[in-house]
Formats: C-alpha cells, sequence, structure tokens
C-alpha cells in the first residue's frame, strides 16, 4: 500500500537517520499545506505527528534554529484551526517547551514564532494559564516588549516589532485573575506597554492597548498607577477632533434612527468646556439644524400626540445646543436667532427628566448673557418654568434650576424683581437642606447675587424668610466652597449702609458676628481668609459701636497684622483695607480714631506697613500710602512719634480725600460683566469704604446627571 | 453673480504664506516608494534626502518578490513566501486564502491541465466553498472556465485577463502591509485627488490660477477678456515636483 505525501512527510519527521535538511523540507512542505486549510489541520493531527514536533522543539540542539522554528509554526498553524486542535496540542504538552524557546539567547525568529503560536493558544479561555506564571517565564515574556533593548540587530527591526505585539496580546490573554494581572504589573509590564503604546506603530499600539486594558479590568489599584503616568503617551487629538470628528458628527445630525439620537450627545461631551471647539461646530452651522429637530419634533408631537417616542433624540439635542451655547455669545445668538427658544422653554416643562434637565442646561448657558437675561429670556416666559423646575423632584434637574437662578436674579435681569415677588426666598430654605453640596452651593450663590446692592428693606426681606440660623448653618457648612459663599452673602449684606451692618449684627445674635469671623481667619485657606477680612472691612464703615467690637477682639486684629504679610497680594490689599476703614479720619481726627491708631501702632501695623511701602504689588502700596497717612494725620494732630517711626515726610495732611476706589476683583474674566460692583467711595456721604462682595454669574456648568459636577468659580 | 477674481501675485503670495515643512514633503515621497514596492528609489531617495524609511526595505523587497510571482502566475511560490514572512495572514484571512487557491485553479486551466485542475478544486476548493457559501459561487464560476472555450469569448473570461492577478497581487500586498502595520495605500495620489476636488469647489465660485494639468502643475490663469495669456514664472504649488 502506497503512503500519500503527508503520511510520507509525518514519517521523515520522525526518523533519526534523516538529515536535518529533508526535515526542514518535510516540515515546510506540511506548513504550506495546512496553512488557510482546516481540513488538513485535521488529517495532520490525526496522523500524531504533535508528538513528533514536540520531540523537535524540546531538544536542547539549538545548532539548527530552522528545524525548530518551522516545527513552531506548523504547531501555531494548528493553533488557528479550531479549539479542539488547540486542546490537542495543550494536552500533548507543548505550552512549556514553547515557553522554553523564549530564551533571550534564541533566534529572534524562533523567538517570534514561539509567541505566535502560544498566542494562538492562549486564545482559548480552556487552556490554562499556570504554566506561564511559573519559574522566569513571565520575567523573560515581559522583556520581549522592550523593542529598544540593546540585542537590537539590523535587519531584525520587525520581527522585534510584530514578537513585542505577540507579547503585549499574550499578556492581555493571561489576565484573567487579580493575582495574574498583580503579577504581570510586578514584573515591570506597564511601563514597557506604554512604551510600545508611544511607538506609533498601530499595529503595536493596538496590542498594548489590549494588555493595558485586560490589566485595568475590574481592578482599581492598576487602573490608578496607569492614570497616574506621564500624561502625553497618547497625545492630545483636539485638532483632529475639530477638523475631522466634529464635521461628521454635525453631517451626522440630519441623519436618522439611532445615530441622530447619538450624535448630539457625543457632541456634547466632546465640545464641552472647549471654547474652540465650541465655535467651530457652531461655524458648521449645527445650531439650525438642532433647532430644526428640536422645533419638528415639537410639530410632530403637536399633529400625532406621540409621547415619550423620541424623548432621547430631544434631550440629546439640547444638551448639544447647551454645550454649543456654554462659553460664547456669538454662539448664544445664533441659538436665539434659531427661534428655537420657545421650544427650550416649553420643554422645561417636558415629562421626562432627561428633557427637561437638558433644558434647563440650555437656558443656564443662555443665561450668562446680559443681553439674554435683559430680553430674549424674558420674552420667552422663562421664569415660570423655572420657577416650577427649582421644585423638581431630580436632583440633575435641580442643579441645573440653581444654577441659571444664580443669573436671573442678578442685578441686570428684570426677572429679578419678579421672581422675588413670587416667593423665592421660602425656595431657598428647602433648597439648602436639600443634602446636594452643588445645590447648595448654587443657592447660596442666589441669594448673594439678590441681596448685591440691594435696598436695606430688601435685605431684611429676604433675611426674615430665610433666616439667620440657616446662614449661621451655611457659615459652617461642610463644604468650603458654601462657606465661601455664604460670607460673600454676609459681605452684601453688611454692606453700605449703618443700618445693614446693624442688622447683621443683630441677626446673628450679640458677638456671634465677629466670633465667626475670627474663627474664619484662623482658618488657612486664603478664600475664606479673602471674604472674612472683607466682611471686616465693611463693619469697619459702621457706627462706632460697630469699630469698637472689632477692636476689642486681639484675635482678629492679629490675623489681620498677620494677612498683611500674607503671599497673596489680594489679601494682603484686603488686610490693609480694614487697617484704612478703622483709622478713617473725619476732617479732624476724633479722639475714638486717635485710640484705635495707638492701638494699632502699638501692636505694630505702622511698621508693616512702612514694610509694605516696597511691595512688588501697585495696589498693596496705593493702600499702604492711604493708610499710611491717616497715621501721618494722627500724628501730627497729636504730636507723638512713636518708635521714632515718622511717615514719610513728603506725605502731608493736605489733600487727604476720598478715595475712588474701582475693586472688581470678582470680575470673572470669561464673563463680559457680572458686576457693576463696589462703590466708589461715595463722596458725599463721607463714608469709608465698604466692598460689597459682588454679584456673579454663575461660570460653569453641571454635566446633566453626571458626578463631576463642576463647582463655581472660586477664588 | 459675478465670480470672485484671485489674481496670480495674490495667489502666489498666499501660497508662500503656507508653509510646508521639507521633510514632511520627503516623508510624503518615500511613504509612496515604500507602500508602491520601489525599492532601490526608495534608497537612493533615503540616502539623498536623509529621509529615514520608516521600515527595513528588506521588507519592500520581499512584497515585491510576491508580487510578481503573482503577476507571473506563480501561486504557490507566492503562497509559500506569505508564509515565511509571516505564517499568521493565510491562516486568519480565509477570503484572501481562498483567492490564492481559486488563482492556483485558474492557472492550472489556463495551462490545459484539467486532471490537475479537478483533483485540486476537489482536494483545497471544495471544503473551503463548504465552509463559506460566498466561496461556493465563486468556485463554481472559476469550474465553468472549463465548459468554455479559453480563446473565445465567454461570461468568465475576465478570469483569465491580467486583471485578474492584478487584484490578487493587490489584495495580498494590502494583506502585507497591514501585517507590518503600514498603511496600504500611498498618501500622495489621495493628496492629489483632494487638491482636485479642492479646485472643483473652488471653480464655482471663484476664478483663480489653478493646476490644470497635474504632470506639469503648472498654475494657469484662465482666460479673462483681453488679457494676455500664457502662463509666467515658475509655480509654487506644494505638490509640484512630486
Amino acid at each position: 500500500m502506497t503512503l500519500t505525501p503527508h503520511e510520507v512527510a509525518v514519517s521523515q519527521l520522525a526518523t533519526d537517520q534523516t538529515v536535518s535538511l529533508d526535515r526542514i523540507k518535510s516540515l515546510r512542505f506540511i506548513k504550506n499545506n495546512i496553512i488557510g486549510n482546516k481540513t488538513k489541520k485535521d488529517l495532520y493531527i490525526q496522523l500524531g505527528i504533535v508528538s513528533r514536533l514536540q520531540d523537535i522543539i524540546s531538544t536542547k540542539d539549538d545548532k539548527d534554529s530552522q528545524l525548530k522554528i518551522q516545527a513552531v509554526i506548523v504547531l501555531g498553524s494548528f493553533a488557528f484551526g479550531n479549539e479542539s486542535n488547540i486542546l490537542a496540542l495543550t494536552n500533548s504538552g507543548v505550552v512549556e517547551p514553547l515557553l522554553n524557546c523564549l530564551n533571550p539567547s534564541a533566534d529572534p525568529k524562533l523567538i517570534e514564532a514561539a509567541a505566535r503560536t502560544l498566542n494562538a493558544i492562549y486564545a482559548s479561555p480552556k487552556v490554562s494559564r499556570q504554566q506561564l506564571f511559573m519559574a522566569n517565564y513571565l520575567h523573560i515574556l515581559v522583556q520581549l516588549l522592550d523593542t529598544f533593548s540593546s540585542k537590537h540587530r539590523p535587519g531584525q527591526d520587525i520581527v522585534q516589532v510584530h514578537t513585542a505585539e505577540l507579547v503585549a496580546s499574550i499578556l492581555a490573554r493571561c489576565c484573567e485573575t487579580l493575582e495574574q494581572q498583580m503579577q504581570i504589573a510586578d514584573s515591570g509590564a506597564i511601563p514597557l506597554l506604554m512604551r510600545l503604546l508611544a511607538s506609533g506603530i498601530s499595529k503595536s499600539q493596538e496590542a498594548a492597548l489590549g494588555a493595558l486594558a485586560a490589566l485595568v479590568k475590574d481592578n482599581p489599584e492598576l487602573a490608578q498607577v496607569i492614570a497616574q503616568m506621564r500624561p502625553g503617551v497618547i497625545p492630545e487629538h483636539n485638532s483632529d477632533i475639530m477638523l475631522t470628528v466634529l464635521p461628521i458628527l454635525v453631517k451626522m445630525l440630519q441623519l436618522t434612527g439611532a445615530v441622530q439620537e447619538a450624535a448630539p450627545q457625543v457632541l456634547a461631551h466632546l465640545i464641552w468646556e472647549s471654547e474652540n471647539m465650541q465655535k467651530a461646530v457652531c461655524d458648521m452651522e449645527a445650531i439650525p439644524k438642532l433647532a430644526s429637530i428640536i422645533s419638528q419634533m415639537d410639530e410632530e408631537d403637536n399633529v400625532y400626540g406621540i409621547v415619550g417616542q423620541k424623548d432621547k433624540l430631544k434631550e440629546n439635542s439640547l444638551l448639544a445646543l447647551a454645550a454649543i451655547s456654554q462659553l460664547k455669545e456669538d454662539c448664544r445668538k445664533q441659538v436665539i436667532e434659531a427661534k428655537v427658544l420657545s421650544h427650550i422653554v416649553s420643554a422645561m416643562s417636558h415629562p421626562s427628566v432627561g428633557v427637561r434637565a437638558a433644558a434647563c442646561q440650555c437656558t443656564r448657558s443662555l443665561s450668562r448673557s446680559v443681553k439674554n437675561l435683559r430680553t430674549s429670556l424674558v420674552d420667552a416666559g422663562i421664569e415660570n418654568p423655572l420657577f416650577q423646575l427649582l421644585s423638581d423632584e431630580d436632583l440633575g434637574v435641580l442643579r441645573s434650576a440653581t444654577a441659571t437662578l444664580c443669573n436671573i436674579v442678578l442685578d441686570v435681569s428684570p426677572m429679578k424683581k419678579t421672581i422675588m415677588e413670587r416667593g423665592i426666598v421660602s425656595k431657598f430654605v428647602r433648597m439648602i437642606s436639600y443634602g446636594d453640596n452643588v445645590v447648595r452651593l448654587n443657592t447660596v450663590w442666589a441669594i448673594k447675587n439678590l441681596v448685591f446692592e440691594a435696598e436695606s428693606d430688601v435685605k431684611e426681606n429676604v433675611m426674615r424668610q430665610f433666616g439667620y440660623n440657616n446662614l449661621v448653618l451655611l457659615l459652617n457648612d461642610s463644604e468650603p466652597a458654601v462657606q465661601e459663599q455664604a460670607l460673600n452673602l454676609v459681605r452684601n449684606l453688611a454692606h453700605k449702609r449703618e443700618h445693614d451692618i446693624e442688622q447683621v449684627f443683630r441677626g446673628l445674635g450679640n458677638g456671634q458676628l465677629l466670633s465667626i469671623i475670627e474663627e474664619k481667619l484662623s482658618w488657612d485657606d486664603p478664600r475664606l481668609l479673602e471674604h472674612a477680612l472683607y466682611v471686616l472691612v465693611n463693619i469697619a464703615t459702621g457706627s462706632e459701636y460697630h469699630k469698637q467690637s472689632i477692636l476689642k477682639r486681639q484675635g482678629i486684629l492679629r490675623s489681620v497684622l498677620r494677612s498683611m504679610n500674607h503671599e497673596s497680594a489680594a489679601i494682603r490689599v484686603a488686610s490693609i483695607w480694614v487697617i484704612i476703614n478703622l483709622t478713617w479720619p473725619d476732617d479732624k481726627v476724633s479722639q475714638s480714631v486717635h485710640e484705635c491708631v495707638t492701638l494699632l501702632r502699638s501692636m505694630g501695623v505702622e511698621d508693616r506697613l512702612l514694610a509694605l511701602n516696597a511691595d512688588h504689588d501697585l495696589d498693596v502700596r496705593d493702600r499702604v500710602k492711604t493708610a499710611l497717612q491717616h497715621f501721618l494725620m494722627d500724628q501730627q494732630q497729636y504730636g507723638h512719634n512713636n518708635n521714632g517711626n515718622g511717615a514719610p515726610s513728603d506725605q502731608t495732611g493736605s489733600g487727604i480725600g476720598r478715595h475712588g476706589y474701582s475693586s472688581s476683583r470678582y470680575h470673572d474674566p470669561r464673563q463680559q460683566q457680572q458686576q457693576e460692583n463696589i462703590p466708589s467711595s461715595s463722596s458725599s456721604s463721607g463714608d469709608a469704604f465698604g466692598g460689597g462682595a459682588g454679584s456673579t454669574m454663575d461660570t460653569t456648568h453641571i454635566v446633566t446627571g453626571g458626578p463631576g459636577a463642576g463647582g463655581h468659580d472660586r477664588r | 453673480m459675478a465670480k470672485k477674481v484671485i489674481s496670480k501675485e495674490e495667489w502666489n503670495a498666499r501660497l508662500a504664506e503656507v508653509q510646508v515643512d521639507r521633510d514632511d514633503l520627503n516623508k510624503l515621497i518615500m511613504n509612496y516608494l515604500i507602500i508602491e514596492g520601489y525599492k532601490d528609489a526608495a534608497e537612493k531617495f533615503s540616502q539623498e534626502s536623509g529621509a529615514k524609511p520608516p521600515v527595513n526595505l528588506e521588507s519592500i523587497q520581499n512584497r515585491m518578490v510576491v508580487r510578481t510571482a503573482i503577476q507571473r502566475g506563480h501561486i504557490e511560490e507566492a503562497i509559500e513566501r506569505v508564509n515565511d514572512l509571516n505564517p499568521e495572514i493565510l491562516d486568519t484571512n480565509p477570503k484572501l486564502f481562498f483567492h490564492l487557491q481559486q488563482q492556483r485553479l485558474i492557472e492550472y486551466i489556463r495551462e490545459g491541465r484539467v486532471m490537475e485542475a479537478l483533483e485540486f478544486a476537489q482536494e483545497e476548493l471544495a471544503p473551503r466553498g463548504e465552509e463559506n457559501p460566498e466561496f461556493l459561487s465563486e468556485l463554481e464560476r472559476t469550474m465553468s472556465l472549463l465548459a468554455f472555450d479559453l480563446n473565445g469569448p465567454s461570461p468568465v473570461s475576465d478570469l483569465l485577463t491580467p486583471a485578474q492577478r492584478q487584484k490578487l497581487a493587490s489584495e495580498l500586498n494590502s494583506a502585507l502591509l497591514l501585517s507590518q502595520s503600514q498603511e496600504k495605500d500611498p498618501k500622495l495620489p489621495a493628496l492629489l485627488k483632494m487638491c482636485w476636488w479642492a479646485q472643483q469647489q473652488l471653480d464655482e465660485r471663484c476664478t483663480y490660477p489653478k493646476i490644470k494639468d497635474f504632470n506639469k502643475a503648472e498654475l494657469v490663469m484662465e482666460p479673462m477678456g483681453a488679457v494676455g495669456g500664457g502662463s509666467q514664472g515658475s509655480s509654487s504649488s506644494a505638490v509640484a515636483g512630486a
């Protein structure tokens, strides 16, 4: 009986007498027969080839690597067949000899072939990964990821790159347990994978990403490690996104079905917080497209009365509009011009929570424009639905509604008055008891804006309803940002009139106001420090009693003195303002002011001021000059010169006048306007300086439903 | 509405403002030479321009050997080469593998080796057809070559054209490039197409000096009334001299 050529080939592998050249020839014959041919793979396995191949790859004889290479390749081709082939290989124990082929001193082509075959074997989840983690195999494997290793030889670069790709893929397949993940990480694989990721070779990058993904799967610890690795491994692709992704997404808005639904959402996430991208999308005329999607849906709803069917599309389209109009006034203008505002406003009362939240996000973006606040938003009747949304049960809705509210109650807004009349303040009480930091912060912010520059009766009205006890709670809030805004609120309340200051004194109870300020000053938080100092600045414009209550507190005075050397110029300025207002002389230095000056002088305030004459900050130097003039006037009138430190003689007492202050520290650079604040010292009344905290427009936004709520602009 | 007219001077001034990095141009050319398989030219260009080839030039040679083998109808040789280069390609790419085997069958038929053709179809191709119905219909079409006069007209005569080999050679070349993490198409022709398309778009809106003949890459102003014609000056297009 004659043998088939296949049988001959297999039999030739067995004979030890056969010269290796013939065996290589047979192996190549077999290889070219079985690659791509499942039937032949089965045939050869039945002929018992696997154990013969295993003999070949197990020999310690390294003289002829070609023989081994071809045998390993043939084994690999079997593994590309199906799972039963793979199990046939592993059952006869090929994994260990294959791992031995990875020896770094071996022929790189053998290493590559072995890695390929192992990778194909590990494609089956039924194969045990155990052997890989034994002996030194893992270490050897990981070193192969290093394509820049010293033994790099010319002509071998492709082989090395392939090997690294295969190893990364093997590692990805061997991350089945937490322990395996940790062992791979401990072997130093992560930095090498990151380097592979930065190689610019697409297949390598793909393989490296696969391995990294497998390492962090359900493994927060390793995820943290990788997240903290140097940024820049993956370059910023913003310009790519702008040039390629955004136009496609904008085009997709005109498709139908699932794509149309998803496109605006992706768009919104991509351009969030990026002014350039928002502008780009605006230029691509995305706004009219989104507007027509939204208005068309409303028309269809009216005709067919379909409820709920396309809510997601509406929500996402609104979200995209909110994102586009988030930062640029031009974009907001386009939204208004697209005549979609009425649809946005009606969406604020939509049955779907998502749509309501998205619509509110839109009004929030739009309300960042003074022009819109004054006109379009009023005309569109935003006030009614917004008021409703402040009682919404959904957190996302509540967050964006309260943020919008911050802008609606700005001084420039005609809605400020009407929304007050509706009884907004009673809602505040409920909102601050809502256990959400963002809602609470937005609420304090809104109250702060509400009482900014307000008449005494308005302030009293607000606080009567809101309650000073609630203010105390906010001043001691667990969130520093809330505390900061609460201090801001106190600052606005105690601003401008002696009567207003007195109201706050009474409202907070005897001495409690200053105790709170004393405590905040002792904190080493620059944001709290500055606002607390300005509360003092305002109190110091009050009555003799108000001033005295400050002077009686050594702790406060020491904090003020210490703040004069603070690293932040803004805080130095604030603390000097306290001194200026406390020592304010009218036409003549009164006895009480003289006592105050004497006290401050004894504490070393004047020396500190003299030292600050050389401050590098112009604003600080200007304030110092004013303060020193007060000390000089006192000296000229009462004649003693403590410590021999006379004030500079070129500063004469004449001509001390009121200063025009324009302090616009609270101005947000991204907004055209938010605060026409801080009274220039009114020349009529001879007031000392007093500064309101300013009302500020909200500048950040909250991703609906997302946990990563942005804080307001804090400083 | 009258089209806007952009003068040659203005156009040249604007072109001069565009900064094109010399290195980028060199990379473009290198990319073209490598993907199209001009190994010697790539070597020379590398020496003269200093542009580093991103891959081992040996790999170009290998690809070209494979391509030539297919174009000559030596399919078996091509398969063996590919398996030597990367044994994974044909094991993981059934369609490509089928097309190679199909071409082998075509070559047997072309040479009149009918018995071998039948045997080969039975042993190699029929099992692939069972695995994939798409292959089966292609196999049937190929087998029908046996029913027609090879030199006469037939519905399947396209299988015998050089274009059929060419198609396969390209498919295989792409697979090899892909396995080496390289793009399968050179960038330069795509850029030229883009340039041509951009001119088409621009034609609707304005009159400007345009490239009419991409071989010459000269900027030619559309004749405008009595203005004297004739091209003057040299062009400064970014693709000139490619």
